[in-house]
């Protein structure tokens, strides 16, 4: 029974391994990197990699779960695992872990329902990922023995995290060189026509234009040298009647 | 000529489809080679302070 209980820890370390590489992963896409990596093979398969690796993770740690369940000396039901704060064994570590594992599956289930909801929606939640790293880290860290033989599984989690570390690092570098090409006068700067134009664009919407134009009164040429063209000329002089007339907006073309 | 490029094209996402389940497959051939090793290297260095210890009120 021990051994099973040894490999529900080597399953959750290889969990933690393996989540590590998949943030890393997203946190490398659309950054120079991945783009030198699309030269060599389309960026389909980077974000296939990236969802399936993600996938396995989920299973590695499923395994983990169901190990430490069946494990039979440990007081633990399935409620504790994904209920934080409800077990009285180990509580600190076992509550760290249902929170990872809570925000795991949410970050699953919205990248499943993905189709059904906004982008930005699904962005928040998925962005919960990076909470929920570290919180898997903290579970790891606080479950290990620091008394016992075994401390050098600690090994796995700072790797994990070198890795996350070294792609949000470079992530940012990435996007300060894409920055630096920006005069700094220019940086966050926006021209606010530009905006309108491109929040048009990226919205469909066309705006709805209502000309003005100043219309004369067409009047009659009065013939030269008659008393009606000096009336007309002072009439000029004191400035035409020119009604404002709303033309009806433009037909849309698409 | 057409149709030759689009079945090169075709041939290529083929390819790239082999080339994601490829990766993925070894990845997790990897990963269970890992869980193996990391399981040995536990139980060959695990001790008394390693095993959670559960009390009778708790194990009830």
């Amino acid at each position: 029974m021990i051994e099973l209980w040894n490999v529900s820890r080597a399953l959750g370390l290889v969990s933690l391994l393996l989540m590590g590489v998949v943030l890393a992963l997203g946190a490398l896409h659309n950054t120079s990197m991945s783009r030198a990596a699309a030269k060599a093979m389309p960026r389909f398969v980077l974000v296939a990699l990236h969802r399936n690796l993600a996938l396995i993770t989920v299973v590695f740690v499923a395994l983990h779960v169901v190990a430490v369940l069946v494990t039979p000396y440990l007081p633990l039901r399935w409620f504790h695992v994904v209920v934080p704060g409800t077990a009285s064994f180990n509580p600190w570590p076992v509550g760290l872990g249902a929170v990872a594992l809570d925000l795991l599956l949410a970050v699953v289930i919205s990248s499943s329902l993905r189709r059904y909801l906004s982008k930005r929606a699904w962005l928040v939640v998925h962005w919960t990922s990076y909470v929920c790293f570290p919180v898997a880290v903290a579970h790891a860290v606080v479950n290990a023995s620091f008394r016992g033989g075994t401390w050098w599984t600690l090994v796995v989690p700072l790797l994990a995290s070198a890795l996350v570390v070294a792609g949000l690092i470079y992530r940012r570098a990435s996007r300060r060189r894409a920055a630096a090409d920006v005069p700094l006068a220019d940086r966050g700067r926006t021209d606010p026509a530009e905006a309108r134009r491109a929040a048009d664009h990226a919205t469909g919407a066309q705006p709805v234009v209502r000309e003005m134009r100043v219309v004369p009164r067409a009047k009659p040429s009065p013939a030269p040298g008659s008393p009606a063209e000096d009336e007309a000329r002072t009439e000029t002089l004191g400035g035409p009647e020119a009604p404002t007339v709303a033309l009806p907006p433009r037909p849309r073309h698409r | 000529m057409a149709s030759g490029g689009r079945s090169a094209k075709l041939a290529q996402h083929e390819q790239n489809k082999r080339t994601i389940v490829e990766l993925t497959a070894w990845i997790t051939v990897a990963a269970a080679m890992l869980v193996v090793g990391l399981h040995a290297g536990i139980s060959a260095s695990s001790t008394a302070a390693d095993v959670p210890r559960v009390t009778t009120a708790e194990y009830r």
